[in-house]
């Protein structure tokens, strides 16, 4: 789990933060410490798709896809382990 | 720290820090600048500020830092030397049996691993690879060529020039073991500049890397991207003409004139260059040379090639000296040049010899060359006019 998109989604999804809450947010929830740089830049593509400040309606339908997506994936491989 | 967090945030555009300026500033004062943020930061700016950049403007930033690396890069590279030798000896020719059976002594694995022993050659490469591998090699450095009748050229390429030098002069004295005659005429030299890495070549291949990227690159960027798809279209087709082009060597040797009384105007030695010129380009020399050196394929002279032959031969003054002309010859194989052209000089020593309308005497003064890189655009352009 590495795109710093969806992290920065994630983490704005209970409410706004400012940039350091969001690091230690993200470093908590995901064991991944994004650079300022690149929060940063997460967050100007997400600021120039709309989906964010606060997070948006469509911030965070894009947030539900994504994450469902995911779901999909892990429990597809999880289902696959356990039959193996 | 506080003056080196502005100037990260001044690294971004102008629109950008209007609106993250102030909250980039206060994380980093919060999470202290280290060394891994330092290059996030530089890199994520570069990547906004593209982002705002015009097609032009990418391509000028990425072929500049291609350059700047390709040139930094290049004093990374080894450096390498040529010293060269010249001898004279009547057995200086690859049929001569004499002479063939020196220059193989000379190039056989027993001389060169004396030489390398002796000069403390290659030390590195042999604490890595078999004493065989570096032989080949050392033989690959070597280069053994005729560039006139009776002359002998050798040379050496190490990334020493001290022990290049050494080394050639060692060789040198194999080969006058071996050939009693050869006379040395200049020894081995010291060479003053390196031949490799082409500096400038170099900084072209880091430019072309730069524009490289920043084409593909533009292809990624919605607004560059028509712009980026022209110039990727504009820069196959240019690659694909060079591709098709076909390269040219030169090879020139210089002959020095002088008169038995030392002084002879500028009008009678342009005259005398001239006359010898004509009398070398004259269409019966030249359809001879064709046949003899078979440099057009199978070795019928043609009126056409007659005069192709005559176009891609230059006898001509050298320019700021007095009484010192080239010959040179160009074609697409730089062996072939040399051939001809050693050929084309030994053709005006033996005109000189039969027909020198005044006392004059003439000298080599640079044997006939074995070029090493193509000709340029420029200097095609000059010679074919």
């Amino acid at each position: 789990m590495s795109d710093p998109t969806l992290l920065v989604l994630a983490s704005l999804a209970d409410g706004d933060k400012h940039g350091y809450s969001m690091m230690e947010d993200i470093e908590r929830f995901a064991g991944v410490r994004l650079g300022p740089g690149t929060l940063y830049g997460a967050i100007t593509r997400l600021d120039e798709l709309g989906w964010i400040r606060p997070i948006t309606a469509l911030g965070r339908r894009q947030l539900e896809e994504k994450l469902a997506g995911l779901d999909r994936v892990v429990k597809t491989g999880l289902r696959r382990l356990r039959d193996a | 720290m506080r003056r080196a967090v502005r100037f990260l945030v001044l690294l971004y555009p102008r629109s950008w820090r209007a609106r993250y300026g102030r909250e980039l500033e206060a994380l980093l004062e919060d999470v202290g600048l280290r060394w891994r943020d330092l290059g996030d930061v530089v890199l994520s700016a570069l990547a906004v500020q593209m982002r705002t950049w015009g097609f032009g403007k990418i391509v000028a930033a990425l072929g500049l830092a291609g350059t700047l690396a390709g040139m930094a890069g290049s004093f990374a590279l080894p450096e390498q030397y040529v010293s060269e030798a010249v001898l004279r000896s009547e057995h200086a020719d690859r049929t001569d049996p004499i002479g063939s059976a020196a220059f193989s002594h000379v190039l056989r694995r027993q001389s060169l691993e004396e030489v390398i022993r002796q000069e403390d050659l290659y030390e590195r490469e042999l604490s890595q690879k078999p004493m065989e591998d570096v032989f080949l090699h050392m033989r690959q450095a070597i280069r053994i060529s005729f560039p006139a009748s009776g002359m002998i050229n050798i040379a050496f390429n190490y990334d020493d020039r001290y022990k290049a030098q050494r080394a050639l002069s060692d060789m040198v004295s194999l080969v006058r073991r071996e050939l009693p005659d050869a006379e040395v005429r200049d020894g081995a030299s010291l060479p003053e500049n390196p031949v490799e890495p082409n500096r400038l070549l170099v900084a072209g291949y880091g430019l072309g890397a730069g524009l490289l990227v920043a084409v593909v690159l533009g292809l990624f960027l919605p607004s560059v991207r028509l712009a980026a798809a022209l110039g990727l279209t504009g820069a196959m087709v240019v690659w694909g003409v060079s591709l098709a082009i076909p390269n040219r060597y030169v090879s020139t040797g210089v002959v020095a004139m002088r008169t038995v009384n030392g002084a002879a105007s500028d009008r009678e030695i342009d005259e005398y260059i001239q006359s010898l010129a004509a009398k070398i380009l004259d269409p019966i020399s030249l359809r001879l040379l064709i046949e003899r050196t078979r440099v057009y394929g199978d070795g019928k002279a043609t009126d056409e090639l007659i005069a192709k032959l005559r176009r891609k031969i230059r006898i001509e003054r050298v320019s700021g000296s007095r009484g010192e002309f080239s010959i040179s010859f160009e074609c697409g194989d730089p062996r072939e040049a040399q051939r001809v052209a050693a050929l084309l000089m030994s053709s005006v020593m033996i005109e000189n010899t039969l027909n020198k309308p005044v006392a004059v005497s003439l000298e080599v003064l640079d044997p006939v060359s074995l070029p090493q890189t193509p000709l340029g655009l420029v200097d095609r352009w000059r010679r074919g006019r």
